[in-house]
Protein backbone atom coordinates (compact mmCIF):
# COMPACT_ATOMS: atom_id res chain seq x y z
CA UNK A 1 0.00 0.00 0.00
CA UNK A 2 2.95 2.00 0.48
CA UNK A 3 3.49 4.15 -2.63
CA UNK A 4 7.01 5.91 -2.90
CA UNK A 5 5.79 8.05 -5.56
CA UNK A 6 3.35 9.85 -3.53
CA UNK A 7 5.53 10.51 -0.64
CA UNK A 8 5.77 13.84 0.60
CA UNK A 9 4.37 17.23 0.42
CA UNK A 10 1.33 17.38 -1.86
CA UNK A 11 -1.99 19.93 -2.61
CA UNK A 12 -5.47 19.13 -3.99
CA UNK A 13 -5.53 19.99 -8.00
CA UNK A 14 -7.91 22.61 -8.37
CA UNK A 15 -8.42 24.23 -11.92
CA UNK A 16 -6.42 27.67 -11.34
CA UNK A 17 -3.57 26.34 -10.97
CA UNK A 18 -3.13 24.06 -13.78
CA UNK A 19 -1.48 26.67 -15.86
CA UNK A 20 0.95 27.52 -13.32
CA UNK A 21 1.76 23.49 -12.45
CA UNK A 22 1.96 22.76 -16.36
CA UNK A 23 4.37 25.75 -16.48
CA UNK A 24 6.57 24.19 -13.44
CA UNK A 25 8.84 23.66 -12.12
CA UNK A 26 6.71 23.51 -8.98
CA UNK A 27 7.62 22.10 -5.18
CA UNK A 28 5.30 20.18 -4.95
CA UNK A 29 5.09 16.19 -4.76
CA UNK A 30 2.32 15.17 -5.93
CA UNK A 31 -1.83 16.34 -6.16
CA UNK A 32 -4.74 14.87 -5.06
CA UNK A 33 -7.83 15.05 -7.30
CA UNK A 34 -11.13 15.10 -6.79
CA UNK A 35 -12.39 11.84 -8.32
CA UNK A 36 -16.04 13.13 -9.11
CA UNK A 37 -14.39 16.41 -11.44
CA UNK A 38 -12.78 13.88 -14.43
CA UNK A 39 -15.55 11.23 -14.33
CA UNK A 40 -16.80 13.12 -17.41
CA UNK A 41 -16.98 11.65 -20.97
CA UNK A 42 -13.80 13.75 -22.46
CA UNK A 43 -12.95 17.63 -23.22
CA UNK A 44 -10.63 19.86 -21.60
CA UNK A 45 -11.30 18.32 -17.80
CA UNK A 46 -9.46 15.05 -18.89
CA UNK A 47 -7.19 16.72 -21.41
CA UNK A 48 -5.83 19.02 -19.02
CA UNK A 49 -5.18 15.80 -16.51
CA UNK A 50 -3.43 13.93 -18.63
CA UNK A 51 -1.16 16.64 -18.88
CA UNK A 52 -0.58 17.16 -15.12
CA UNK A 53 -0.20 13.35 -14.83
CA UNK A 54 3.09 12.99 -16.93
CA UNK A 55 4.35 15.89 -13.90
CA UNK A 56 3.22 14.69 -11.20
CA UNK A 57 1.84 11.69 -8.94
CA UNK A 58 -1.76 12.03 -8.47
CA UNK A 59 -3.76 10.18 -5.79
CA UNK A 60 -7.43 10.06 -5.86
CA UNK A 61 -10.19 11.26 -3.80
CA UNK A 62 -13.89 10.71 -3.96
CA UNK A 63 -17.23 12.74 -2.45
CA UNK A 64 -19.83 10.08 -4.03
CA UNK A 65 -19.05 6.53 -2.74
CA UNK A 66 -21.35 6.99 0.85
CA UNK A 67 -20.03 4.08 2.24
CA UNK A 68 -22.42 4.51 5.37
CA UNK A 69 -25.54 4.60 3.06
CA UNK A 70 -27.83 2.23 3.02
CA UNK A 71 -29.04 2.54 -0.84
CA UNK A 72 -27.09 -0.03 -2.50
CA UNK A 73 -23.31 0.65 -3.39
CA UNK A 74 -23.61 2.81 -6.65
CA UNK A 75 -21.65 0.13 -8.90
CA UNK A 76 -21.79 2.44 -12.18
CA UNK A 77 -20.04 5.08 -10.48
CA UNK A 78 -17.12 2.60 -8.97
CA UNK A 79 -16.81 1.08 -12.37
CA UNK A 80 -15.90 4.54 -13.71
CA UNK A 81 -13.38 5.11 -10.56
CA UNK A 82 -12.11 1.85 -11.66
CA UNK A 83 -11.74 3.57 -15.06
CA UNK A 84 -10.55 6.23 -14.18
CA UNK A 85 -7.69 5.01 -11.82
CA UNK A 86 -6.58 2.79 -14.81
CA UNK A 87 -5.92 6.04 -16.50
CA UNK A 88 -4.14 7.72 -13.81
CA UNK A 89 -2.29 5.04 -11.96
CA UNK A 90 -3.13 7.54 -8.70
CA UNK A 91 -0.58 6.27 -5.62
CA UNK A 92 -4.33 5.57 -4.00
CA UNK A 93 -8.06 6.22 -3.66
CA UNK A 94 -9.56 7.70 -1.06
CA UNK A 95 -13.18 8.46 0.48
CA UNK A 96 -15.18 9.69 3.39
CA UNK A 97 -16.94 7.77 6.53
CA UNK A 98 -20.23 9.35 5.85
CA UNK A 99 -23.81 8.76 3.79
CA UNK A 100 -24.26 11.28 1.39
CA UNK A 101 -27.89 10.26 -0.03
CA UNK A 102 -30.99 8.25 0.57
CA UNK A 103 -33.93 6.78 -1.60
CA UNK A 104 -31.89 7.38 -4.81
CA UNK A 105 -31.43 10.97 -4.16
CA UNK A 106 -27.69 12.42 -3.62
CA UNK A 107 -27.70 15.27 -1.08
CA UNK A 108 -24.19 16.29 -2.30
CA UNK A 109 -22.90 16.20 1.01
CA UNK A 110 -20.57 14.09 3.42
CA UNK A 111 -23.74 13.51 5.91
CA UNK A 112 -22.90 12.03 9.53
CA UNK A 113 -23.33 8.72 10.97
CA UNK A 114 -24.59 7.43 13.86
CA UNK A 115 -21.17 5.75 15.59
CA UNK A 116 -23.44 2.39 16.27
CA UNK A 117 -22.87 -1.50 15.91
CA UNK A 118 -25.33 -1.05 13.27
CA UNK A 119 -23.94 1.46 11.00
CA UNK A 120 -19.78 -0.35 11.63
CA UNK A 121 -21.26 -3.77 10.68
CA UNK A 122 -22.56 -2.12 7.60
CA UNK A 123 -19.52 0.19 7.18
CA UNK A 124 -17.25 -2.84 7.49
CA UNK A 125 -19.28 -4.91 4.81
CA UNK A 126 -19.27 -2.06 2.28
CA UNK A 127 -15.73 -1.32 2.33
CA UNK A 128 -14.74 -4.80 1.68
CA UNK A 129 -17.22 -4.87 -1.44
CA UNK A 130 -15.59 -1.52 -3.12
CA UNK A 131 -11.82 -3.19 -2.28
CA UNK A 132 -13.20 -6.53 -4.00
CA UNK A 133 -14.10 -4.55 -6.97
CA UNK A 134 -11.28 -2.37 -7.27
CA UNK A 135 -9.07 -5.00 -6.47
CA UNK A 136 -6.65 -3.02 -3.89
CA UNK A 137 -7.27 -0.95 -0.35
CA UNK A 138 -8.73 2.13 -0.38
CA UNK A 139 -8.68 5.15 2.43
CA UNK A 140 -11.47 5.79 4.68
CA UNK A 141 -11.10 10.00 5.88
CA UNK A 142 -12.67 11.01 9.23
CA UNK A 143 -15.19 13.59 8.82
CA UNK A 144 -15.71 16.53 9.86
CA UNK A 145 -19.34 16.94 11.65
CA UNK A 146 -21.88 19.23 13.22
CA UNK A 147 -24.67 16.71 14.66
CA UNK A 148 -24.16 13.69 16.67
CA UNK A 149 -27.37 11.16 17.25
CA UNK A 150 -28.40 9.49 20.31
CA UNK A 151 -28.45 6.31 18.76
CA UNK A 152 -24.21 6.37 18.84
CA UNK A 153 -22.61 3.94 21.31
CA UNK A 154 -19.49 4.47 20.00
CA UNK A 155 -16.83 7.42 20.06
CA UNK A 156 -16.56 8.12 16.30
CA UNK A 157 -12.42 7.00 17.59
CA UNK A 158 -13.46 3.95 18.16
CA UNK A 159 -15.48 3.78 15.40
CA UNK A 160 -12.82 4.51 13.30
CA UNK A 161 -10.09 2.72 14.81
CA UNK A 162 -12.82 -0.78 14.71
CA UNK A 163 -13.59 0.16 10.87
CA UNK A 164 -9.76 0.49 10.06
CA UNK A 165 -9.01 -3.26 11.65
CA UNK A 166 -12.20 -5.18 11.07
CA UNK A 167 -12.31 -4.01 7.09
CA UNK A 168 -8.78 -3.44 6.91
CA UNK A 169 -8.43 -0.34 4.84
CA UNK A 170 -6.56 2.90 5.09
CA UNK A 171 -7.05 5.95 6.76
CA UNK A 172 -6.66 9.10 5.57
CA UNK A 173 -6.30 11.52 8.99
CA UNK A 174 -7.73 15.17 8.08
CA UNK A 175 -6.33 16.86 10.99
CA UNK A 176 -8.63 19.80 10.71
CA UNK A 177 -11.68 17.60 10.68
CA UNK A 178 -10.08 16.64 14.18
CA UNK A 179 -9.78 19.75 15.12
CA UNK A 180 -13.42 21.14 14.26
CA UNK A 181 -15.77 17.53 14.99
CA UNK A 182 -13.35 18.31 18.42
CA UNK A 183 -14.78 21.40 18.81
CA UNK A 184 -18.17 21.00 17.96
CA UNK A 185 -18.53 17.53 20.02
CA UNK A 186 -16.39 18.23 23.04
CA UNK A 187 -13.76 15.68 22.55
CA UNK A 188 -10.39 16.01 23.22
CA UNK A 189 -8.30 15.91 19.93
CA UNK A 190 -5.21 14.50 21.40
CA UNK A 191 -6.63 11.63 22.79
CA UNK A 192 -8.40 11.17 19.62
CA UNK A 193 -4.94 11.25 18.08
CA UNK A 194 -3.14 8.89 20.41
CA UNK A 195 -6.25 6.31 19.79
CA UNK A 196 -5.27 5.74 15.81
CA UNK A 197 -3.53 2.93 14.53
CA UNK A 198 -0.06 4.49 13.23
CA UNK A 199 0.46 1.75 10.58
CA UNK A 200 -3.22 2.43 8.72
CA UNK A 201 -2.62 6.49 8.62
CA UNK A 202 -1.96 6.69 5.48
CA UNK A 203 -2.56 10.18 4.39
CA UNK A 204 -2.92 13.59 6.23
CA UNK A 205 -5.25 16.73 5.13
CA UNK A 206 -4.58 20.04 6.24
CA UNK A 207 -7.33 22.65 5.69
CA UNK A 208 -8.92 25.77 7.20
CA UNK A 209 -12.12 26.08 8.28
CA UNK A 210 -14.49 28.64 9.62
CA UNK A 211 -16.35 29.89 13.00
CA UNK A 212 -20.19 30.02 12.49
CA UNK A 213 -21.75 31.22 16.20
CA UNK A 214 -20.44 28.27 18.39
CA UNK A 215 -19.58 26.07 15.61
CA UNK A 216 -17.12 25.56 13.96
CA UNK A 217 -17.54 24.60 9.87
CA UNK A 218 -15.20 23.03 7.46
CA UNK A 219 -15.24 25.04 4.82
CA UNK A 220 -11.69 24.77 3.15
CA UNK A 221 -11.70 29.04 2.43
CA UNK A 222 -8.63 29.72 4.86
CA UNK A 223 -5.43 29.26 5.44
CA UNK A 224 -4.19 26.32 8.43
CA UNK A 225 -5.14 27.85 11.67
CA UNK A 226 -2.45 27.34 14.46
CA UNK A 227 -4.15 25.04 16.66
CA UNK A 228 -4.60 22.64 13.44
CA UNK A 229 -0.82 22.87 12.74
CA UNK A 230 0.00 22.07 16.64
CA UNK A 231 -1.94 19.16 16.15
CA UNK A 232 -0.60 18.52 12.80
CA UNK A 233 2.79 18.40 14.87
CA UNK A 234 1.26 15.63 17.09
CA UNK A 235 0.00 13.68 14.72
CA UNK A 236 3.86 13.97 12.85
CA UNK A 237 5.35 13.16 16.09
CA UNK A 238 3.05 9.80 16.43
CA UNK A 239 2.82 8.62 12.95
CA UNK A 240 5.96 9.44 11.01
CA UNK A 241 6.30 11.56 8.36
CA UNK A 242 2.96 10.53 6.55
CA UNK A 243 2.22 12.40 2.64
CA UNK A 244 0.44 15.61 3.44
CA UNK A 245 -1.52 18.18 1.88
CA UNK A 246 -3.30 21.14 2.18
CA UNK A 247 -6.71 21.25 0.69
CA UNK A 248 -8.48 25.00 -0.64
CA UNK A 249 -11.78 25.06 -2.45
CA UNK A 250 -13.13 28.23 -2.07
CA UNK A 251 -11.49 31.32 -1.89
CA UNK A 252 -8.57 29.85 -3.67
CA UNK A 253 -5.51 32.17 -3.12
CA UNK A 254 -2.57 32.17 -6.10
CA UNK A 255 -0.12 28.77 -5.91
CA UNK A 256 2.95 30.19 -4.50
CA UNK A 257 0.80 30.96 -1.05
CA UNK A 258 -0.27 27.65 -0.70
CA UNK A 259 3.02 25.69 -1.90
CA UNK A 260 4.51 28.40 1.29
CA UNK A 261 1.51 27.52 3.53
CA UNK A 262 3.04 23.82 2.08
CA UNK A 263 6.18 24.28 3.70
CA UNK A 264 5.07 25.28 6.54
CA UNK A 265 4.02 21.73 7.01
CA UNK A 266 7.73 20.61 4.94
CA UNK A 267 8.79 22.96 8.64
CA UNK A 268 6.45 21.04 11.13
CA UNK A 269 8.17 17.51 9.97
CA UNK A 270 11.82 18.43 9.86
CA UNK A 271 11.93 20.15 13.34
CA UNK A 272 10.85 17.41 14.76
CA UNK A 273 13.08 15.06 12.80
CA UNK A 274 15.72 17.17 14.09
CA UNK A 275 14.16 17.11 17.38
CA UNK A 276 14.75 12.90 17.24
CA UNK A 277 18.17 13.46 15.89
CA UNK A 278 19.23 15.65 18.58
CA UNK B 1 -34.25 4.31 14.98
CA UNK B 2 -32.29 2.17 11.99
CA UNK B 3 -29.83 3.25 10.41
CA UNK B 4 -31.93 3.93 7.10
CA UNK B 5 -34.69 5.41 9.06
CA UNK B 6 -32.25 8.14 10.43
CA UNK B 7 -30.87 8.65 7.17
CA UNK B 8 -34.51 9.27 5.81
CA UNK B 9 -36.33 11.68 8.37
CA UNK B 10 -32.19 13.99 7.77
CA UNK B 11 -32.76 14.00 4.39
CA UNK B 12 -36.36 14.73 4.39
CA UNK B 13 -35.33 17.78 6.72
CA UNK B 14 -32.75 19.05 4.47
CA UNK B 15 -34.69 19.03 1.45
CA UNK B 16 -37.22 21.08 3.05
CA UNK B 17 -36.19 24.14 5.20
CA UNK B 18 -39.70 24.80 5.77
CA UNK B 19 -40.10 21.45 8.62
CA UNK B 20 -38.59 22.49 11.66
CA UNK B 21 -37.94 19.17 13.52
CA UNK B 22 -34.50 17.84 14.42
CA UNK B 23 -35.16 15.16 16.84
CA UNK B 24 -33.33 12.87 15.84
CA UNK B 25 -30.10 14.90 16.37
CA UNK B 26 -28.31 15.78 19.77
CA UNK B 27 -28.01 19.81 20.77
CA UNK B 28 -26.13 21.06 23.53
CA UNK B 29 -26.97 24.53 24.93
CA UNK B 30 -24.62 26.37 23.15
CA UNK B 31 -25.47 25.07 19.72
CA UNK B 32 -29.23 23.70 19.75
CA UNK B 33 -29.88 20.62 17.53
CA UNK B 34 -31.75 23.10 15.46
CA UNK B 35 -28.78 24.75 14.46
CA UNK B 36 -26.39 21.86 14.07
CA UNK B 37 -28.93 20.60 11.43
CA UNK B 38 -29.61 23.99 9.73
CA UNK B 39 -25.54 23.66 8.79
CA UNK B 40 -26.49 20.92 6.59
CA UNK B 41 -29.84 22.14 5.42
CA UNK B 42 -27.88 25.22 4.42
CA UNK B 43 -25.04 23.83 2.88
CA UNK B 44 -27.71 21.61 0.64
CA UNK B 45 -29.03 24.85 -1.11
CA UNK B 46 -25.82 26.40 -1.07
CA UNK B 47 -24.22 23.76 -2.95
CA UNK B 48 -26.72 23.67 -5.46
CA UNK B 49 -27.17 27.40 -6.20
CA UNK B 50 -23.12 27.34 -6.66
CA UNK B 51 -23.19 24.43 -8.96
CA UNK B 52 -26.30 25.76 -11.14
CA UNK B 53 -24.50 28.96 -11.31
CA UNK B 54 -21.48 27.76 -12.74
CA UNK B 55 -23.44 26.49 -15.11
CA UNK B 56 -25.95 28.72 -15.85
CA UNK B 57 -23.66 31.79 -15.33
CA UNK B 58 -26.28 33.96 -17.67
CA UNK B 59 -29.34 32.66 -16.49
CA UNK B 60 -28.16 33.76 -12.83
CA UNK B 61 -27.30 37.02 -14.57
CA UNK B 62 -30.14 37.71 -15.65
CA UNK B 63 -33.11 36.51 -13.14
CA UNK B 64 -30.47 38.58 -10.44
CA UNK B 65 -29.06 36.16 -7.27
CA UNK B 66 -32.31 36.24 -5.37
CA UNK B 67 -34.84 35.18 -8.42
CA UNK B 68 -32.05 32.59 -9.28
CA UNK B 69 -31.79 30.99 -5.49
CA UNK B 70 -35.65 31.12 -5.41
CA UNK B 71 -35.51 28.80 -9.06
CA UNK B 72 -33.14 26.51 -8.04
CA UNK B 73 -35.05 25.96 -4.51
CA UNK B 74 -38.33 25.08 -6.86
CA UNK B 75 -36.04 23.10 -9.32
CA UNK B 76 -34.26 21.29 -6.32
CA UNK B 77 -38.13 20.12 -5.60
CA UNK B 78 -38.99 19.00 -8.42
CA UNK B 79 -36.00 17.53 -9.61
CA UNK B 80 -33.78 16.41 -7.00
CA UNK B 81 -30.54 14.59 -7.66
CA UNK B 82 -29.93 11.61 -8.83
CA UNK B 83 -26.67 11.23 -9.96
CA UNK B 84 -23.72 10.84 -8.02
CA UNK B 85 -22.26 14.18 -9.59
CA UNK B 86 -23.47 17.88 -9.03
CA UNK B 87 -22.17 18.24 -13.37
CA UNK B 88 -25.76 16.42 -14.00
CA UNK B 89 -27.72 18.31 -11.77
CA UNK B 90 -28.61 21.24 -14.31
CA UNK B 91 -30.11 18.48 -17.07
CA UNK B 92 -33.54 19.20 -16.28
CA UNK B 93 -33.66 23.17 -15.74
CA UNK B 94 -34.03 24.04 -19.35
CA UNK B 95 -36.85 21.89 -19.86
CA UNK B 96 -38.39 22.69 -16.20
CA UNK B 97 -38.36 26.46 -17.45
CA UNK B 98 -39.70 25.63 -20.68
CA UNK B 99 -43.31 25.54 -18.90
CA UNK B 100 -42.74 28.44 -16.61
CA UNK B 101 -44.79 31.17 -18.69
CA UNK B 102 -45.72 32.34 -22.02
CA UNK B 103 -43.89 35.91 -22.07
CA UNK B 104 -41.14 36.95 -23.74
CA UNK B 105 -38.83 36.65 -20.38
CA UNK B 106 -40.69 33.37 -19.47
CA UNK B 107 -39.28 32.13 -23.23
CA UNK B 108 -35.86 33.70 -22.70
CA UNK B 109 -34.95 32.30 -19.38
CA UNK B 110 -35.59 28.67 -20.80
CA UNK B 111 -33.73 29.41 -23.75
CA UNK B 112 -30.68 30.89 -22.20
CA UNK B 113 -30.70 27.66 -20.02
CA UNK B 114 -31.11 25.76 -22.98
CA UNK B 115 -28.30 27.48 -24.81
CA UNK B 116 -26.05 27.10 -21.59
CA UNK B 117 -26.55 23.65 -20.74
CA UNK B 118 -25.65 22.96 -24.71
CA UNK B 119 -22.19 24.58 -23.99
CA UNK B 120 -21.62 22.54 -21.02
CA UNK B 121 -22.52 19.15 -22.96
CA UNK B 122 -20.24 20.38 -25.13
CA UNK B 123 -17.44 21.29 -22.92
CA UNK B 124 -17.06 17.45 -21.65
CA UNK B 125 -18.63 15.35 -24.45
CA UNK B 126 -16.51 12.71 -25.58
CA UNK B 127 -13.49 13.00 -27.26
CA UNK B 128 -13.43 12.57 -31.07
CA UNK B 129 -11.02 12.85 -33.80
CA UNK B 130 -12.63 15.39 -36.58
CA UNK B 131 -12.37 14.05 -39.97
CA UNK B 132 -10.34 15.60 -42.25
CA UNK B 133 -11.12 17.50 -45.64
CA UNK B 134 -8.41 15.01 -47.62
CA UNK B 135 -10.27 12.14 -46.58
CA UNK B 136 -13.28 13.86 -48.53
CA UNK B 137 -10.92 14.01 -51.48
CA UNK B 138 -10.80 10.28 -51.42
CA UNK B 139 -14.05 9.75 -51.91
CA UNK B 140 -15.45 7.98 -55.65
CA UNK B 141 -17.82 10.62 -57.02
CA UNK B 142 -20.11 7.09 -57.66
CA UNK B 143 -20.04 6.57 -53.36
CA UNK B 144 -21.70 10.32 -52.86
CA UNK B 145 -24.91 9.91 -53.22
CA UNK B 146 -24.68 6.80 -50.77
CA UNK B 147 -22.23 8.71 -48.30
CA UNK B 148 -23.50 8.69 -44.67
CA UNK B 149 -21.71 11.12 -42.50
CA UNK B 150 -20.95 10.84 -38.19
CA UNK B 151 -21.45 13.99 -36.78
CA UNK B 152 -19.31 14.48 -33.28
CA UNK B 153 -21.29 13.58 -30.18
CA UNK B 154 -21.14 17.34 -28.70
CA UNK B 155 -23.38 18.71 -31.19
CA UNK B 156 -26.38 20.58 -30.74
CA UNK B 157 -29.16 22.02 -32.81
CA UNK B 158 -31.33 25.34 -31.57
CA UNK B 159 -33.86 26.69 -32.52
CA UNK B 160 -34.60 30.18 -30.93
CA UNK B 161 -37.44 32.92 -30.48
CA UNK B 162 -35.59 35.63 -28.51
CA UNK B 163 -32.70 36.73 -28.08
CA UNK B 164 -30.93 34.37 -25.34
CA UNK B 165 -27.62 34.26 -27.30
CA UNK B 166 -26.84 38.60 -27.90
CA UNK B 167 -27.70 38.54 -23.43
CA UNK B 168 -25.02 35.56 -23.25
CA UNK B 169 -22.43 37.17 -25.41
CA UNK B 170 -23.27 40.64 -23.63
CA UNK B 171 -22.62 39.19 -20.07
CA UNK B 172 -19.36 37.01 -21.64
CA UNK B 173 -17.58 40.44 -22.74
CA UNK B 174 -19.08 42.53 -19.44
CA UNK B 175 -21.19 44.57 -21.33
CA UNK B 176 -25.23 45.43 -19.78
CA UNK B 177 -27.41 43.17 -20.43
CA UNK B 178 -29.81 43.87 -23.38
CA UNK B 179 -33.79 43.44 -23.03
CA UNK B 180 -35.89 40.66 -23.89
CA UNK B 181 -36.27 40.70 -27.20
CA UNK B 182 -38.74 38.39 -29.34
CA UNK B 183 -37.14 36.98 -32.52
CA UNK B 184 -39.89 36.55 -35.05
CA UNK B 185 -39.17 33.32 -37.26
CA UNK B 186 -36.99 31.63 -34.65
CA UNK B 187 -32.69 31.36 -35.43
CA UNK B 188 -31.53 28.45 -35.74
CA UNK B 189 -27.80 27.43 -33.72
CA UNK B 190 -25.24 24.91 -33.34
CA UNK B 191 -23.13 24.35 -30.48
CA UNK B 192 -20.23 21.86 -30.73
CA UNK B 193 -16.55 21.70 -29.78
CA UNK B 194 -13.61 22.28 -31.56
CA UNK B 195 -10.05 22.14 -30.00
CA UNK B 196 -11.09 21.50 -26.52
CA UNK B 197 -13.48 24.84 -26.71
CA UNK B 198 -17.30 24.79 -27.05
CA UNK B 199 -18.45 26.99 -29.83
CA UNK B 200 -21.64 28.26 -31.69
CA UNK B 201 -23.13 29.65 -34.71
CA UNK B 202 -25.91 30.86 -36.40
CA UNK B 203 -27.21 28.99 -39.30
CA UNK B 204 -29.44 29.95 -42.24
CA UNK B 205 -32.86 28.42 -42.68
CA UNK B 206 -31.41 26.19 -45.72
CA UNK B 207 -28.26 25.14 -43.71
CA UNK B 208 -29.80 24.10 -40.74
CA UNK B 209 -32.38 22.10 -43.10
CA UNK B 210 -29.00 20.55 -44.47
CA UNK B 211 -27.93 19.59 -41.26
CA UNK B 212 -31.16 18.68 -39.66
CA UNK B 213 -31.19 15.62 -42.82
CA UNK B 214 -27.50 14.71 -42.03
CA UNK B 215 -28.00 14.52 -38.24
CA UNK B 216 -30.99 12.67 -38.63
CA UNK B 217 -29.88 10.00 -40.51
CA UNK B 218 -29.82 11.05 -44.17
CA UNK B 219 -27.06 10.39 -47.09
CA UNK B 220 -25.46 13.35 -48.91
CA UNK B 221 -28.21 12.35 -51.41
CA UNK B 222 -31.00 12.52 -48.85
CA UNK B 223 -29.64 15.74 -48.15
CA UNK B 224 -29.35 17.12 -51.70
CA UNK B 225 -32.69 16.31 -51.71
CA UNK B 226 -33.76 18.24 -49.08
CA UNK B 227 -32.04 21.31 -50.60
CA UNK B 228 -33.41 20.80 -53.66
CA UNK B 229 -36.98 21.51 -52.13
CA UNK B 230 -35.65 25.31 -50.89
CA UNK B 231 -33.05 25.86 -54.23
CA UNK B 232 -32.71 25.49 -57.89
CA UNK B 233 -31.73 22.52 -59.03
CA UNK B 234 -28.42 23.75 -60.76
CA UNK B 235 -27.63 25.39 -57.17
CA UNK B 236 -28.11 22.24 -55.17
CA UNK B 237 -24.43 20.55 -55.85
CA UNK B 238 -22.53 23.67 -54.73
CA UNK B 239 -24.62 24.70 -51.85
CA UNK B 240 -24.28 21.17 -50.78
CA UNK B 241 -20.70 20.72 -51.05
CA UNK B 242 -19.89 24.51 -49.01
CA UNK B 243 -21.46 23.36 -46.23
CA UNK B 244 -20.21 19.96 -45.77
CA UNK B 245 -16.34 21.71 -46.41
CA UNK B 246 -17.92 24.27 -43.72
CA UNK B 247 -18.93 21.37 -41.26
CA UNK B 248 -15.45 19.36 -41.74
CA UNK B 249 -13.08 22.58 -41.38
CA UNK B 250 -15.27 23.50 -38.04
CA UNK B 251 -14.50 19.31 -37.04
CA UNK B 252 -18.50 18.82 -36.68
CA UNK B 253 -17.94 15.55 -38.90
CA UNK B 254 -16.07 12.50 -37.61
CA UNK B 255 -16.32 9.96 -40.11
CA UNK B 256 -18.07 9.19 -43.63
CA UNK B 257 -19.09 6.00 -45.23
Amino acid sequence: MKNPQCAGFGLGLRPPHYEALLDGPVSVDWLEIITENYLVAGGRPLHSLDRIRERYPLVMHGVSLSIGGTDPLDFDYLRRVKALAARVGPGWISDHLCWTGVDGVNLHDLMPLPYTEEALQHVVARIAQVQDFLGRQILIENPSSYVAYAESTLSERDFIVAMAEEADCGILLDVNNVYVSAHNHGFDPRRYLDALPAARIRQIHLAGHSVQGALLVDTHDAPVCEGVWSLYAQAVARFGAVPAMIERDDDIPPLETLLAELDRARRVVADLTLDIAV
Amino acid sequence: MSLAELQRRFAARVRDPSRSEAEFALGTSAAPAAERVGIYVHAYRARAVEALATDFPTLQSWLGGERFTALVDDYLHAHPSHSFTLRDLGAALPAFLRGRGRRTADRLAHELAAFEWALCHAFDAPDVTPLEAVALAAIAPEDWPDLHFTLQPALRRLTLTTNAVAIWQARASGEALPAARHVRAGQAWVVWRQDLRPMYRALDAIEIAALDTVCEGASFGGMCSALAARLPDEAVPLRAAEYLQRWVAGGLVVAAG
